[in-house]
This record gives C-alpha cells, sequence and structure tokens, in this order.
C-alpha cells in the first residue's frame, strides 16, 4: 500500500514537473516576444510620426499608425494577459510537484540511525571562535573601506563650505551714505546727497563728460560705485560678464564672465528685448560686488575681479524676463524671486544670501506670482524692514531671519515700480492699482489700519517713485508727470511731456533729475509747482538710472558708460 | 527523487524570466479635444480589515503556540504554514510583515514626524510578545518568510558548525544596517532586497527575481537559509525566546538518552549532552573568557571609530545626499550633464543651500548613526566570542530556546513521543 501511495505522488510530481516546465516555457517565449516599451517611440513608429509631422494633413498616414498604434497595444496587452495567467499556473503547477515530492517523501522516511557517541562540543566551539574572528576581521576591512572611501566624498567639501562665518563683514551707515551702493543710491529711494553735479552736459560734444567707455555687453542694469570702483554687468543669449570701470578714468579694470554655473533646465531663455539678459542692478558693499543675470546666474567678485561664489539660482519662470535688482542689509544680499503666473504657483520667494559665502541665511515664500520690483530695505526708526511689491502684496520682512511682519493689499498688474520710504511713509505703485502711503511698523494685515492714501490715476508701470518727504513724484511712461502731497495724497500738479520714461528720477538737492529713453536728463524743480529747469542730453538711449557720487554722476547709455562732473 | 533536482531547478532558476512580461506602456497621443480619463488611485483598504489583520495574526499565534507545544504536531504547523502562506503571503502579499516592521519603528524613533501605524505597531510588537510565552511560534508556521523555506526544504544539509557561528553574525549586521537606513529615512532594505515578496507578489525586478531563486535553491538543501543567516527579526525573537514561559522540548517529558533525535533538526537547533571536562581544560576556558570580555570595549571602539569614519559612504544612500552630492559637483565643474536626481533639483525650484543644509543634516545622522552601527557590529563579534567561550553543561538532547524555530520536526524522532516512558523503560 505504501509504495502504491510512494509510486502515486512521484507520479504527480513528474507530471506536475513536466507541466511546470511546459508553462515555464511558454512564458519564456511570451517574455522574449514581449513588446518593448521603446517600440511606440522608435522604429517604424517613429519614421512614421516624424513624416507626420511633415505632412500633417495626410489621411493615409495617420491611418496607418493608427493601425500599427492598435496592434502594437493589442499585442502587448495580450501578451501581459498571458504573462499573468501563466504566472498563476505556473505557481499551482510547483506547488503540487512540492506537495507530491514531500507526500513521496513520508513514505521513504529513513529511521535515524545514530552512533550513540557524545561528540567533544570544545573543537566545534573553538572552530565557531575562529570562524567568529575571520569574520570579524573581514567586517573590520568592510568598515576600514568605508572609511577609505569615505575620505575622498563629496560631502566633506560643502560640510565645510556650510560652516557659518565667523565674523560679520559688512560696511558701517556711514561708509553706505558716502558710495552707491545699490539701485537708486544708498537706501534705495533715489535721493542723492551729492552736491555740486553739472547742471548740463552734451554727450555728443563733450561738454562735462569727464570720461565715456564703451560698456562690451548690453544690459539695462545701472552702475553702482564704491570709492574709485563702477560696477556693470553685461550679457547676451550666450554670455554673460561683470565688468569694473577706474571710477576717475573710465579704464576698464577688469571684465570677468560668469560661466561653469549648471542649470538643469536647458530649455532656452525667452526675455523680453526691452528687459535683456542683465537688468538687475548689482550691488557692492566695498569689498564685494555681486550680479545676477535673466538665466539666474548668480556671481561674486571681490574689488579685484577673484571670483568669490557662483551659483545658478535656477532658470527663473518670467515671461518678460528677470527685473529685480539685488540690494543687501549687513552682509546679507536680499532676493527677490518672484516668478510663476500665478500666487498658487509657489514658485516666488524672498532669499537672503551671505555675501561672503553665497550660503542661504533664510527663505521666506512670497504669496504672489511674478514681480519686477527691487526690495527696499528701510530704517524705520525702531526697526529694519524690507519692503517687497508685487501683485497684490506690499509685503515687509525682518531681514534677520526672514519673517513677514506686515501686508498690505494695494497693488495689482505686473508690478514693476520699487518702493521707497521717505517722510516715515513707504510708498509704493503700480499702473492699474494705486500709488500707495502706508505706515510701516505694523504686524499682520495692515490694509485697513496702516494705509495712509491712495491715489489711482496716470500711474508708472515701470518707473519708481521719488520723494522728498514732503512731495511724492510719479512718472507714467508714456509722459504724464504727477506730484502729490506725501501727507495727504492729494494732487499738487500734474504735466504731460512728450517723451517716454522708463529709468527712475532722482532728488539732488532741490531738483529732481528724470531722464527720457532717449538719454536726455530732464531737470525739474522739487518745489510744489511743475517747472522745468533745463535738459542735457547723453548723445545716445538709456533706461538705467543715474548714479550720483562726489559731484559727479554715472549713467550708462545703450552702448557707452559716462561720467558727467565739471571738469577742472 | 534525486532526478528530478535538475529539473526543479532548472525551473527555478529560468523563473525570472517572468518579470520581463510586467513593463509599462505609454498611453496613446491623442490629438483630438480627446482627453484621458485621470488615473484614479484604488481606495485605502478598509480600516477594519487591518484590524482584521491584527486578529488572524494573534489567532495564528496562539493556535501555532498550541501545536507545537500542547498537540506537539509537526501536521498541524505545516496546516498552519499553509494558511500563512496563502493569507499573510497571496492575501496579504506579504505586507505588512513583522521582520519589515522593524524599519518601520526605527523609522518612527529617528524621524519623529512619521506616525507609526497601529497595525505595524501590532504586527511588530505581537510575535515579540508571543515569543515570551511560547518561543518562536511565529517563525514556526506564521511568517509568510520562513513558510516559502519551510516548503522548499526537501533534501537538508548539516552546515558545519564554524560556518554556522560566522554566518550567524550577518543578522546582527543586517538589523543593524537596516536600523540605521531605516531611522534616517534613507531606504527599508529589509523590504527592498526580500527574498520572497516576489513570490507573493508574482511580480519583481529581475536582481529581486534572481535573489528569490538563489535563496529558494539555497533553501532546497539548507533548512531556512534566510530565517538563520539574515532575519533581523529573527534577532529579537532570539534574545526573548530564552524567556519563554513555555519552551519545545524534544522529549515530552524525559529524556531517555536515545540519541535519536541527534540529526533531527534540519535548523542545527538541537543541542547534545556534553561530556565531563578536566580541569586543565576549565583554567583555560575561563581565561579565553576573561580575554575576551576584557577585549569588549576594544572591539567596541573599534567598530565605533570605522563606522563613524566610514558614515559619509553610508550617507550616499539617502536619495538627498545622493542629489546634493551630483548637484554640489555639477555646481563646480567637476561633473559634465546631468542626472535624473540633479534634473529633478532644478526643476523643484529648491535653492541649492537648502539642498546643501538638508544633505549635511542627513550626513550628521550617519555620523553619529555609523558611530553606532559600528560599536553594534564589534559588540556582536566581541558577544560571540565571549557566548562561545562560555561552557555549558547539558545532560540532555536539548531544543536551543534561542535558535530552535518549533517547526516540530524533531517530535516523530523522540520514542517517548510514541510508547509511554514506563514501556520504554521496562525496554532498557
Amino acid at each position: 500500500m505504501k509504495n502504491n501511495w510512494y509510486e502515486t505522488a512521484m507520479r504527480v510530481a513528474v507530471i506536475a514537473g513536466i507541466f511546470s516546465a511546459l508553462v515555464l516555457a511558454i512564458l519564456a517565449a511570451n517574455g522574449w516576444r514581449s513588446v518593448p516599451v521603446t517600440t511606440l517611440k522608435a522604429g517604424k513608429v517613429a519614421d512614421l510620426k516624424l513624416e507626420l509631422r511633415k505632412h500633417p494633413k495626410d489621411e493615409g498616414l495617420k491611418t496607418q499608425l493608427r493601425r500599427i498604434d492598435l496592434q502594437l497595444r493589442q499585442g502587448f496587452f495580450r501578451r501581459r494577459a498571458l504573462a499573468q495567467d501563466g504566472a498563476l499556473l505556473l505557481l499551482g503547477g510547483l506547488a503540487i510537484f512540492l506537495l507530491a515530492v514531500k507526500f513521496a517523501k513520508q513514505y521513504r522516511f529513513r529511521n535515524p540511525r545514530p552512533d550513540g557517541e557524545l561528540a567533544d562540543p570544545r573543537p566545534a566551539a573553538a572552530g565557531g571562535r575562529y570562524a567568529v574572528a575571520v569574520t570579524g576581521v573581514m567586517l573590520a576591512g568592510v568598515l576600514t573601506g568605508l572609511v577609505l572611501l569615505s575620505r575622498h566624498d563629496v560631502s566633506f567639501e560643502y560640510l565645510a563650505s556650510a560652516a557659518p562665518p565667523t565674523k560679520a563683514d559688512y560696511p558701517t551707515a556711514e561708509a553706505l551714505a558716502k558710495n552707491w551702493p545699490v539701485f537708486r543710491g544708498p537706501g534705495g529711494c533715489g535721493v542723492a546727497k551729492s552736491t555740486g553735479v553739472p547742471a548740463t552736459w552734451d554727450g555728443k560734444k563733450g561738454t562735462n563728460i569727464l570720461w565715456k567707455t564703451k560698456v562690451p555687453l548690453p544690459g539695462e542694469n545701472s552702475p553702482v560705485v564704491w570709492g574709485d570702483a563702477v560696477f556693470l554687468s553685461g550679457a547676451n543669449e550666450h554670455q554673460r560678464e561683470v565688468y569694473c570701470f577706474d571710477a576717475n578714468t573710465g579704464k576698464l579694470r577688469w571684465k570677468k564672465p560668469v560661466t561653469d554655473l549648471s542649470c538643469a533646465d536647458k530649455s532656452p531663455l525667452q526675455v523680453m528685448e526691452d528687459t535683456g539678459y542683465a537688468a538687475p542692478t548689482m550691488v557692492t558693499d566695498g569689498k564685494r560686488a555681486v550680479a545676477m543675470f535673466a538665466n539666474g546666474d548668480l556671481a561674486c567678485f571681490d574689488f579685484t575681479g577673484k571670483r568669490l561664489w557662483a551659483k545658478n539660482m535656477g532658470k527663473p519662470d518670467n515671461m518678460y524676463g528677470l527685473g529685480s535688482s539685488l540690494t543687501f542689509y549687513k552682509n546679507r544680499l536680499i532676493l527677490q524671486f518672484d516668478q510663476g503666473t500665478a500666487a498658487e504657483d509657489g514658485k516666488s520667494a524672498l532669499l537672503a544670501l551671505d555675501m561672503t559665502s553665497g550660503r542661504q541665511v533664510w527663505k521666506t515664500k512670497r504669496p504672489v506670482p511674478t514681480s519686477w520690483s527691487t526690495p527696499n530695505v528701510i530704517d524705520t526708526g525702531t526697526r529694519a524692514e524690507i519692503i517687497t511689491c508685487a501683485n497684490p502684496w506690499v509685503i515687509a520682512y525682518n531681514p534677520e531671519d526672514g519673517k513677514e511682519l506686515w501686508r498690505a493689499e494695494v497693488l495689482g498688474g505686473d508690478v514693476a515700480p520699487s518702493p521707497v520710504f521717505a517722510g516715515g511713509m513707504v510708498f509704493a505703485v503700480n499702473s492699474g492699482a494705486n500709488l500707495a502711503a502706508i505706515h510701516p511698523g505694523g504686524t499682520g494685515n495692515v490694509t485697513k489700519t496702516h494705509v495712509a492714501w491712495l491715489y489711482a490715476d496716470d500711474l508708472p508701470e515701470i518707473v519708481s517713485p521719488v520723494s522728498n518727504g514732503e512731495l511724492v513724484y510719479i512718472v507714467y511712461t508714456y509722459g504724464t508727470l504727477t506730484c502729490l502731497d506725501a501727507k495727504t495724497g492729494k494732487k499738487v500738479w500734474s504735466q504731460t511731456v512728450e517723451d517716454e520714461f522708463k529709468s527712475s528720477p532722482t532728488v539732488v538737492g532741490d531738483r529732481i533729475f528724470l531722464m527720457d529713453t532717449n538719454g536726455v536728463m530732464h531737470f525739474l524743480s522739487g518745489g510744489r509747482a511743475y517747472k522745468e529747469l533745463g535738459k542735457a542730453a547723453l548723445g545716445e538711449p538709456s533706461n538705467c538710472s543715474p548714479a550720483f557720487m562726489n559731484g559727479r554722476i554715472y549713467i550708462r547709455g545703450k552702448y557707452n558708460l559716462y561720467c558727467i562732473g565739471k571738469k577742472g | 527523487m534525486k532526478r528530478f533536482y535538475p529539473v526543479y531547478c532548472w525551473l527555478l532558476l529560468i523563473l525570472p524570466t517572468l518579470a520581463f512580461g510586467e513593463e509599462r506602456f505609454p498611453p496613446p497621443e491623442y490629438e483630438s479635444t480627446y482627453r484621458p480619463p485621470i488615473t484614479q488611485a484604488p481606495a485605502p483598504r478598509a480600516e477594519w480589515l487591518a484590524y482584521l489583520d491584527i486578529a488572524v495574526l494573534a489567532a495564528a499565534l496562539a493556535l501555532a503556540g498550541y501545536l507545537t507545544l500542547k498537540r506537539r504536531s509537526r501536521r498541524g504547523v505545516f496546516a498552519l504554514t499553509a494558511f500563512t502562506i496563502a493569507y499573510f503571503g497571496f492575501f496579504r502579499h506579504g505586507c505588512v510583515c513583522p521582520v519589515g516592521s522593524i524599519q518601520n519603528v526605527a523609522l518612527a524613533i529617528g524621524q519623529p514626524q512619521y506616525a507609526l501605524p497601529i497595525v505595524v505597531a501590532a504586527f511588530f510588537l505581537l510575535p515579540l510578545v508571543a515569543a515570551l510565552f511560547v518561543g518562536r511560534a511565529f517563525c514556526a508556521g506564521v511568517c509568510p518568510l520562513g513558510a516559502a523555506q519551510d516548503v522548499v526544504l526537501l533534501r537538508p544539509m548539516k552546515v558545519p558548525a564554524w560556518l554556522e557561528q560566522a554566518l550567524g553574525v550577518l543578522p546582527y549586521i543586517y538589523l543593524g544596517v537596516a536600523v540605521l537606513f531605516a531611522a534616517t529615512g534613507s531606504a527599508f532594505l529589509v523590504c527592498r532586497y526580500d527574498p520572497f515578496i516576489s513570490i507573493y507578489r508574482m511580480s519583481g525586478a529581475p536582481l529581486l527575481l534572481t535573489i528569490t531563486v538563489v535563496m529558494l535553491a539555497i533553501g532546497t538543501v539548507v533548512g531556512r537559509p534566510y530565517c538563520r543567516f539574515l532575519c533581523p527579526y529573527g534577532v529579537l525573537l532570539r534574545w526573548l525566546s530564552p524567556f519563554a514561559r513555555w519552551r519545545v522540548s524534544i522529549a515530552p517529558k524525559q529524556c531517555v538518552q536515545c540519541h535519536l533525535c541527534k540529526d533531527a533538526c534540519p535548523f542545527g537547533a538541537i543541542r547534545i549532552p556534553t561530556p565531563a571536562e578536566n580541569p586543565g581544560g576549565r583554567r583555560e576556558g575561563k581565561g579565553r573568557l576573561v580575554l575576551y570580555l576584557l577585549l569588549l570595549p576594544v572591539f567596541l571602539a573599534v567598530g565605533g571609530t570605522l563606522g563613524y569614519w566610514g558614515g559619509a559612504v553610508l550617507s550616499g544612500q539617502h536619495m538627498t545626499v545622493r542629489q546634493a552630492n551630483r548637484v554640489w559637483l555639477e555646481e563646480h565643474g567637476k561633473v559634465k550633464g546631468t542626472t535624473l536626481e540633479s534634473d529633478a533639483f532644478h526643476r523643484h525650484g529648491q535653492s541649492l543651500d537648502e539642498l546643501l543644509q538638508a544633505a549635511t543634516a542627513i550626513r550628521r545622522q550617519f555620523d553619529f548613526g555609523g558611530l553606532l552601527l559600528g560599536g553594534w557590529i564589534g559588540l556582536v563579534i566581541g558577544l560571540k566570542l565571549v557566548f562561545l567561550s562560555i561552557r555549558r553543561r547539558r545532560t540532555d538532547y536539548e531544543a536551543d530556546p534561542a535558535a530552535c524555530l518549533a517547526c516540530g520536526r524533531c517530535y516523530r524522532f523522540c520514542p517517548e513521543e510514541h510508547a509511554p516512558a514506563e514501556v520504554l523503560e521496562k525496554i532498557g
């Protein structure tokens, strides 16, 4: 009887084994014939698709393509179904095979025949100790290998660079006031303390032109000046460069390319011609100068032209091209990096980087879409605030930690003008929304509590406002100049001229300097009545805002950098 | 039987070809206004089913204890094994399992933001609690990994004692590495390289299928190779089982020194009686034991130091560190081109500083984790040497409570199982 069961079990095992082998052979053949995913992207299908691009209306091609596509898909799913069914059958076959073999084994059970002698366990224990010791040595070898590999691990490099700077290294308020470190000068509000600047010049005739130097690559950024160094950047689609000019002679001291910064997004960068590839104005703190370009490259150089650090911040999602200029607070570079078409994109942020190392100190997400406005660091008397403008918020941040202080919903549209601070009030403006006067120092949403007044006519879309604390001046691109009372927001005067403006105005003493796109500087009276005091032509177009320092004016034309001052 | 082995092994070796049947196909390129339907994510498993799993696990553990200790039924254990394969294996696709749950627990400890699901906590704890009462009942017939190996065991060979001891170190190391990687959020290694999951899911990557085939092929001649020489959960069970309230006993009442069970265990878990030792040997043994005890801090320090300095390479297994390393190299012009990791970084909009700060934090975790792992390895080696130097006196054939998988195979070899003790006494 036992033998009968054994034989039966063995027969079942043989049949199950053969069955499993057959199923496996079918599955192997099925797997071999399986259509790779790439089939739909290569071979005949790819050729047909290429052909279809050339002849998009060829119905015959379309029909042929659809037929092949359908055949491939049907074949794929047929084979996949076969694979799934086959796997089940194989599993069943192997299960029966195993059960049959085990069943058969039960009927060939061999009774144990031990020798009955007790083995001395000591040799086994000694062998075990030896084996464990050898294993331990091998493991030590593995760990040593890890140590040797770790010595060259790249993470050590950035661990070293992640160390915080040991000493804060930034200029004093006095030093800042004597120079022109950021867009629109110290304080970023377009107010120059410089005296003795000439009242007229002529770029073509050379009247009051101390020097004029060609700028190698184009750019819409404005000059920043520290001591005897003038910094500009220039770029085109393929090149990005940073320049340092001698403020006394105009000689190009050095020109440094910004290259080798990788950005995974290799798609072509698209910018508006008016914006260009180097619109953001640089910053300088007296030891370093930092430039940013439309592709997100950010590079820091010392005054000798040595690149201190550089990084790509990622290709900006900005439909017109990057426009926001850099600014800084103490040793922190402030970067308003607004991106995306809607606030919900979640791409916008305000960042603070360590000027010495480029290391990020903080980053705060912003609930806004792309903007082109430059942040401004103001001192309210009790605290420092970074004022930012974008649609629809004016938001103030703590420059120490990037935390939001207050926000006011007063703006809209594509925001480009930068905010200014004068007479204890923040002025923010954009075309189609408002010119808003806001008391700083608030907390949370201050729209209903801290907005002193709103004004909604002839608002600028590019040009930033300027204020002497008593009056506020705004300039609509196509020639409407408006002056308002800073305290009440009431219009004092309005004047329309024939010129076009993109450069932002500067208050110099009791005068307003405002340059049109043809490079003609308009001198206006800073009083409560409109009065044009005169004009001076650069001799070439310009969209940049001038820098005023030590009785000189530095203006970037479309092609040249000019230094204007009284000769002799 | 031997003539079928080549066929059987051949069947197993070509199993990986099944993997090629599993490919994804791109959707058709619609050029009309037709929009393909949005892929619907399947609804999560009903909560009550999770509690059912816990109940089934608890019942299976109780049943395993009853079958091995009370009924002493190998057939019952085998039936339970078949149920485990069906329920925890094919029905639950091998997940959650207590073996993998170690990683969830480690992750919950290492990353406080991760909340440990109650079902995972239950799967982790229940077999350990059961081990305190009925030993390794979980291994007997409730573990889907052990069950898969149990059914393929056809002709067990005896693993030499020295090799058994050397390989016995591996589960401890696997446990340490798995905990480090899970606690740092790097990877669930135990799940990623689970040799049996591809059986229960009936699919898998070629590498995993190959691991499955190799493990099953070895399992036909070596009893439960994964359980004995790799399983990290087995380490925890080994620690707890010696304290079990009820343990497996080869003889139902009293060992009659018949030696019949000497080679009965395919897992090498039967400890034989020891002969008397001479005084000289005892002195030598004591000296060795003292030496190894004194060397323990050295093993610990050497392992810890090597582990600390080797942590950097291990940290490269973490996705964020790998990404940061790559982006850093690209930023500094040390490599050309981009990879999937660096492309993902640039598209995500994260700044390099944020990435480096995140990677640095993880690197620090690995420095500390490497120190602990290295120390752990040194400690394991040292303690193994210490335990191998301790002389234990045995008078009977016993199942090692730590190593015994409670499968019940040895019962049939004991004459006391088949005849009353008084009869055996009369026979002499």
